[in-house]
């Protein structure tokens, strides 16, 4: 590749050259079977990616293929999951704030739910332009797991002896959160995270 | 990442390995929900041929010959259910009890909605994907930004979002498609 550069073979095949430079590229290239070779990769990589409007599958349709193959569970399972939706009950966003404050993206946002015989405290921290959720589940049951979808992402992570649980960062988006417990799961079918300005 | 790990996946499911199943749904589950909504089928339909696809695969995993190819395995019943799923609505549209699920018409598939092409386009971008999870964060993030938005943002937002000089993003992009093209050669997927 005599004098062509990787970065113009990708900056040609990403589209971003004006149209006259981009002939005299290509006409340039055409005479490099190596570089040749190399910007029908990138263009073809580039083109999956860009024609790839795939979606996550709904995380209860997951889970119940999931539930196909059970663990060995103790004997005191009960054989029917319960589903429970979760109802908000608070939201510190929604909470009138003190006198001369405004509320604002940076604010960290708790969201308290109940479910049924459970409640479930949730804490949303913005952190470099993404956010960060932590929560804790109380009731009767707290082993389990608890599964972040949406905007493109599944995230799955134990709850811990407290009955806490923490999420790695995530995009801002819509998402649903299940608590994965072991006679019950409780769903939060819609949890909004607003979009951040970016860090720097 | 591999196709190795593919068939380790689907020997540890044919020993009962709940997490080992848990894996192979979710590494799939993308694949094979893509199918049946590219045929047409709303999202009631493609969970339907999901969870047929996955009870599918859990009666077959003895006798999965190329464990290693379980993606075109996945990716070839989902394509069967979703035509099954589409004469099942049609069947049911026009009141036509003769069209059960065993009958003739049920089995012949038609290939005019889901085309060889369009099957192979969906694994490979099913499997570029996957290679991009075998990323670091911040080329997984970039190529991200710039490919997978349909109006990706201005290369100074980007910077911003990344700490990095917005002059750096060329290069970085560069490094990141070469990194991800290694993945996918070394993963042969």
């Amino acid at each position: 590749m005599t004098n062509l550069t990787i970065d113009q073979i990708i900056d040609l095949a990403e589209g971003r050259l004006p149209p006259s430079e981009a002939a005299e590229l290509r006409a340039r290239i055409a005479g490099d079977p190596a570089a040749l070779a190399e910007l029908h990769a990138y263009e073809e990589l580039i083109s999956l990616m860009r024609s790839d409007d795939s979606v996550d599958a709904p995380e209860h349709v997951i889970a119940r293929a999931v539930r196909l193959v059970r663990p060995p569970f103790p004997a005191r399972r009960s054989e029917v999951m319960r589903r429970i939706l979760a109802t908000l009950l608070g939201d510190s966003w929604q909470t009138p704030l003190a006198v001369g404050l405004r509320s604002d993206q940076t604010m960290p946002r708790s969201m308290t739910y109940t479910a049924e015989e459970y409640d479930l405290d949730l804490q949303m921290t913005p952190r470099i332009g993404r956010w960060h959720l932590r929560g804790q589940v109380l009731g009767p049951e707290t082993s389990g797991s608890v599964i972040l979808s949406g905007a493109g992402v599944s995230h799955n992570v134990p709850i811990n002896e407290q009955g806490e649980f923490n999420l790695p960062l995530v995009d801002a988006g819509v998402y649903s959160l299940i608590i994965m417990l072991e006679t019950c799961e409780i769903v939060i079918e819609r949890l909004e995270l607003s979009p951040l300005a970016p860090s720097i | 990442m591999r196709a190795d790990d593919d068939a380790e996946l689907v020997r540890a499911c044919q020993r009962g390995d709940s997490v080992a199943w848990e894996t192979l749904v979710r590494r799939y589950q993308r694949l094979i929900y893509a199918i049946p909504r590219r045929a047409g089928l709303d999202e009631e339909g493609a969970a339907e041929v999901f969870q047929r696809v996955c009870v599918a695969l859990l009666e077959n995993l003895a006798k999965i010959e190329q464990p290693e190819r379980i993606g075109a395995w996945l990716a070839t019943t989902a394509r069967r259910e979703s035509w099954r799923q589409m004469r099942r609505a049609q069947a049911s549209d026009s009141l036509n009890s003769e069209h059960d699920e065993s009958s003739a018409l049920m089995q012949i598939p038609d290939t005019a909605l889901l085309p060889d092409e369009e099957i192979e386009r969906l694994e490979r971008q099913h499997a570029v994907r996957r290679a991009m999870e075998a990323l670091d964060e911040r080329c997984r993030t970039l190529l991200t930004l710039l490919f997978y938005r349909p109006d990706p943002p201005p290369y100074s937002d980007i910077a911003a979002r990344l700490g990095i000089p917005e002059g750096s993003i060329g290069p970085t992009r560069a490094r990141c498609l070469q990194k991800l093209r290694r993945i996918l050669a070394e993963g042969e997927i």
